[in-house]
């Protein structure tokens, strides 16, 4: 879920492109050319996961993707994720771009977390480690990333406080979808090309 | 009217962040002529505007939930400097606006990663549609069940082993054309009288703007 | 007239199997050659070998002359070698079309003003003239292929490698293409797994798959 222009204080808005910023440094650092093509083909997937609706019950939701593409990618989310937001903001205005420090320190921080705390369960021989390291990190990469947006609205005060517990209960049906979607995922990558797991 | 797109790019950002910095209706109101003037100048397309609507969409989280006026003012400064981005800068080819961030100094390996995503993203989103078709001819109807999430699971990991081998071939189409750690870039741009114009006439109505509401008081 | 290129005894394994084995191939200065064999004979393989993408287990490679060996004797030897991927999608790495075919020149060192001069010039050999500001995205698959084969002709290398260039193109393109690669003064191994019979007068060479 992007933020919209015109919503955060301009604090906020300063401190996310901060945090961004220092993500974008690190990313960028441990990011060689060679690496290139695959982070950009990634942040391409992360872009076209936006639009990618997943019906559920009467409705539908679309994947946001952050902990799937954000495990196989780490500290490149930043660079990944910065710069498939960016061009969804110029093209279809999603998000804007005084709030895409803020929009890609939501999706790249919980992406860099999950990665360091499963990609060893992920690359693992052990299928419930690897199963719980698939469901986990997906879902919760989506919900830190949904608690992270709560706690940026209630940054405008706190009558923004139930907007914040929206968002977040909104997000909640998203994170059992992506678990569900990481699972089949990861499973057929383990299967059919368990090289690209193997480079994490 | 034809614009250096560096000189789009930081109109776009003094008056973007000068709207998001106002908390008051008569600040974020000060901009309507301007946008009006650029309009004006640029014959943009009424279609063009239709983009507004997905940003929108999160804005009614904010009128369900805040009282009314502080919810209007958000509204009208989410869909001020989204008509600016959308007059300024989304107008411009896509290529030429990366070479202007790259003119504009910002760091090499992300105008480059930007360069190889926007292309992806074509070939993804193709990539995408067919097999998306492709499960279609064969009886695949989208509803709430274990098979159609295996599918739509299955077509996003395919998407990912292709990036995979595709991103091994490019790197090598690199190396091939005489790639050596510096990604060179076509386009370059010359700053003429217009845009000085242009660039000037925005820095004095923003100062406008700041001088009114003295400075910083517009924070408060 | 001298030699370009020459492969001495190349054994490759691709995975477990052993592709090429025992492989010789020699081209000389403007020599055109025709690379025949099915598919997984070991065409792209070869080509891959030659500009250093896959190591052999044994054999030796020379070019003008001088053995390939090190990652270094492979980057000079890139300069002079264009490689025409099987997949143009996957060769074609910029936007726009005029953007794709300077890339090379750019890392060539090559003056702006002269590269301008040059994409002209082969944009129109290829019959693309009007295709120059297109985003690479909205090209057909014929026209990639085009685009793909002009943005290496144009670095005019010593030795043009071409896999299967021919593959979804129309008869315009094929046209095209095999009156440029007939009048191109320098080398050329072609791959293809069908005959080609407007190429009557070049050297033929098979590899067979087992
Ligand atoms: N990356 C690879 N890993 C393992 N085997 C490969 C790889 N690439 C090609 N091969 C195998 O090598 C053989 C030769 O392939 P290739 O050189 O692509 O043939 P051709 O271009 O003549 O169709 C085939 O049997 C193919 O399956
Ligand atoms: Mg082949």
């Amino acid at each position: 879920m992007h933020i919209s222009e015109g919503v955060l204080p301009v604090t906020t808005l300063a401190l996310g492109w901060g945090a961004t910023a220092c993500g974008l440094y690190i990313g960028f650092r441990k990011l060689d050319y060679h690496r290139m093509p695959f982070v950009a083909f990634l942040s391409a997937v992360f872009f076209i996961g936006s639009f990618v609706h997943v019906p559920l019950g009467p409705t539908s939701v679309h994947l946001v993707l952050n902990g799937i593409v954000g495990m196989l990618l780490g500290w490149a989310s930043f660079p990944a994720m910065f710069v498939a937001l960016f061009i969804q903001a110029l093209l279809f205005q999603f998000g804007g771009l005084l709030v895409l420090g803020v929009n890609t320190l939501n999706m790249a921080a919980p992406a860099v977390v999950v990665h360091y705390l499963f990609r060893d369960w992920l690359r693992s021989g052990d299928g419930v480690k690897f199963v719980l390291a698939s469901v986990l990190g997906a879902s919760g990469a989506v919900l830190m990333s949904a608690v992270m947006v709560g706690l940026e609205l209630m940054s405008c005060g706190g009558e923004f406080r139930n907007a914040a517990l929206l968002v977040f209960a909104a997000h909640i049906p998203v994170a059992v979808v992506e678990a569900v979607v990481a699972f089949f995922v990861f499973s057929f990558l383990r299967k059919s090309r368990p090289e690209v797991l193997k480079e994490l | 009217m034809s614009l250096d797109p560096r000189v789009r790019i930081i109109a776009f950002f003094l008056v973007a962040v000068s709207v998001a910095l106002s908390r008051s209706f008569s600040a974020v109101l000060f901009f309507l002529p301007y946008l009006v003037f650029i309009l004006f100048l640029e014959r943009v397309k009424p279609s063009h505007f239709k983009k507004l609507i997905p940003a929108n969409l999160f804005l009614v989280f904010i009128f369900l939930t805040v009282p009314l006026r502080e919810a209007l003012l958000i509204f009208v400064k989410c869909n001020l400097i989204l008509s600016f981005l959308i007059v300024l800068v989304s107008t411009e080819r896509f290529p030429v606006l990366i070479h202007a961030l790259h003119h504009l100094k910002l760091p090499d390996k992300l105008v480059h990663l930007v360069f190889f995503t926007y292309r992806y993203v074509h070939i993804i989103d193709e990539e995408y549609r067919t097999f998306m078709k492709a499960a279609k001819a064969r009886g695949f109807h989208p509803k709430t069940d274990r098979i159609t999430y295996k599918t739509l699971s299955y077509i996003l990991a395919n998407l990912i082993v292709r990036s995979y081998e595709k991103s091994k071939w490019a790197y090598k189409s690199m190396v091939c054309r005489g790639f050596h750690g510096v990604f060179p870039l076509y386009y370059h741009f010359e700053m003429g009288f217009k845009d000085l114009c242009f660039l000037g006439f925005t820095f004095v109505y923003v100062g406008a703007l700041w001088a009114r509401y003295s400075g910083l008081k517009m924070f408060m | 007239m001298g030699e370009i290129f020459r492969a001495e005894d190349v054994y490759v394994k691709r995975g477990e199997n052993l592709v090429l084995k025992g492989f010789n191939l020699a081209v000389g200065e403007g020599e055109k050659l025709l690379l025949l064999g099915p598919n997984g004979s070991g065409k792209t393989t070869f080509f891959e070998v030659v500009v250093g993408f896959v190591k052999p287990e044994r054999g030796r490679l020379l070019f003008m002359g001088k053995p390939v060996e090190a990652e270094s004797d492979f980057r000079l030897l890139r300069r002079k070698v264009g490689y025409v991927f099987q997949d143009p999608e996957s060769q074609i790495l910029m936007p726009t079309v005029e953007e794709e075919i300077a890339f090379g020149l750019l890392n060539l060192g090559m003056p702006r003003s002269k590269i301008r001069e040059e994409v002209e010039m082969v944009l129109s050999a290829f019959g693309i003239s009007h295709l120059k500001r297109k985003f690479t995205h909205e090209l057909s698959w014929g026209e990639k292929r085009l685009l793909s084969i002009a943005s290496i002709a144009v670095m005019k290398p010593e030795l043009f490698l071409l896999d299967e260039p021919f593959a979804g193109l129309d008869e315009r393109g094929v046209r095209i293409v095999a009156s440029f690669l007939k009048e191109y003064d320098k080398a050329v191994i072609l791959a293809s797994h069908t005959e080609l019979n407007f190429f009557e007068d070049w050297d033929k060479f098979y590899l067979r798959a087992d």
